[in-house]
């Protein structure tokens, strides 16, 4: 594949698709400037994969796995030489976050940020209406071990649903 | 809000993402570029100044057993014009590679900088690509001054000697220069030249733009 393909091709994909890559990125990345950051390694890491597509899974799922395993490794990265400094990002990402967020996506992004890594990728999938053999598929895992997961990822979403509505909130 | 609407805040975001993409891709892709153009010139620069030396202390050692030997103008010549010619190659170099990091210190954060800052890493190639080709051309004086001791040598002392087994010698020396010229041209006027013409084209878009 000559150079001026896997552009075209790239290019392409982040068109149809730069929503998952957004999407990941905030989930997994934990103060604005650790998004931006992670979105530009995963659009890296997509870039460099354009290559190994063989076209044996929908673009979507191959973006997505991609985009997960980017976001898994990143954060361990992050775990291992950001200490001390997601403070001051989180300060600094206050005065940049967008004044016409929906509130109910930050309360979402909230949620999966209170998860493990697994189950957040899993919250993922599921909101973005992954079929479970699709996230099995992406993620290495068996069937019904994500189907187990999602039903208690849906569940302590609802019962959080729920309590909020009962408080008011 | 119930779980419904949970999905539908879910994927009304698709239509409104986080932050504006032309510029965000754009800085993307450039820096993507800059660090491929960084990784190659790192590799050059290892190359000049592992190689450069080497050469420069091979054709000292040559002159200094050419003058001792009490060997021909021709070769001490050839030999002092080599020395000094692979000594020039890392000194141009060294000098190119500060003004480049000087040049690239005056470049800000701005989309327009950026895209300066990747052409002026893109010109210096091209210029490098240029001036190696002027070095590598240098290098047929001094083989050829070299293999005429060599061959001298050789008739004066060995009755064995094969021409057949000389001319393949010449031919792989002269093909290896050769080709590497042409394949740096190639990689200019291929690869470099057209990058430099988008990068010209894309400043000259958001010169506009501004």
């Amino acid at each position: 594949m000559t150079e001026t393909e896997r552009d075209r091709i790239f290019g392409e994909w982040l068109e149809a698709h730069k929503a998952i890559l957004f999407k990941v990125s905030r989930a997994y990345g934990a103060a604005h400037s650790d998004s931006e950051d992670l979105f530009q390694e995963i659009a890296l890491q997509l870039w460099h994969s354009v290559d190994a597509f063989r076209g044996d899974a929908a673009v979507t799922t191959w973006i997505y796995r991609v985009a997960l395993n980017t976001a898994l490794a990143w954060n361990r990265k992050e775990r291992k030489h950001g200490a001390g400094r997601q403070d001051f990002e989180a300060a600094t990402a206050l005065l940049v976050t967008p004044a016409d967020r929906d509130p109910r996506l930050e309360w979402i992004y909230q949620r999966i940020a209170e998860l493990d890594e697994v189950n957040r990728s899993l919250a993922l999938l599921m909101l973005d209406g992954f079929s479970y053999r699709e996230m099995s598929q992406i993620l290495g895992l068996g069937e019904s071990h994500v189907g187990v997961k999602i039903n208690r990822i849906k569940a302590a979403l609802s019962a959080q649903l729920a309590k909020e509505e009962h408080d008011g909130l | 809000m119930d779980f419904d609407q949970m999905l539908e805040a879910w994927k009304a975001q698709d239509d409104k993402p986080l932050y504006g993409v032309n510029a965000d891709l754009l800085r993307l892709v450039l820096r993507s570029e800059r660090d491929k153009i960084r990784r190659t010139l790192r590799r050059d620069q290892w190359i000049t100044y592992v190689v450069g030396p080497a050469m420069a202390a091979f054709a000292a050692f040559w002159l200094w057993v050419t003058i001792l030997n009490r060997g021909p103008a021709l070769q001490q010549v050839a030999a002092a014009i080599g020395a000094g010619t692979f000594v020039l190659w890392v000194a141009v170099f060294w000098v190119s590679h500060r003004r480049l990091a000087l040049r690239e210190r005056g470049f800000g954060n701005s989309l327009k900088d950026e895209v300066r800052r990747n052409l002026s890493l893109v010109e210096y190639q091209i210029s490098n690509g240029r001036w190696a080709a002027a070095v590598l051309w240098s290098a047929p004086v001094m083989i050829g001054a070299l293999l005429i001791y060599w061959l001298a040598f050789q008739i004066n002392t060995d009755t064995s000697f094969s021409w057949w087994h000389h001319a393949w010698i010449v031919f792989a020396i002269v093909w290896s220069v050769a080709w590497t010229a042409y394949a740096g041209d190639r990689q200019v006027r291929r690869t470099l030249q057209p990058r430099r013409e988008r990068l010209r084209a894309l400043l000259d878009t958001l010169n506009m733009a501004a």
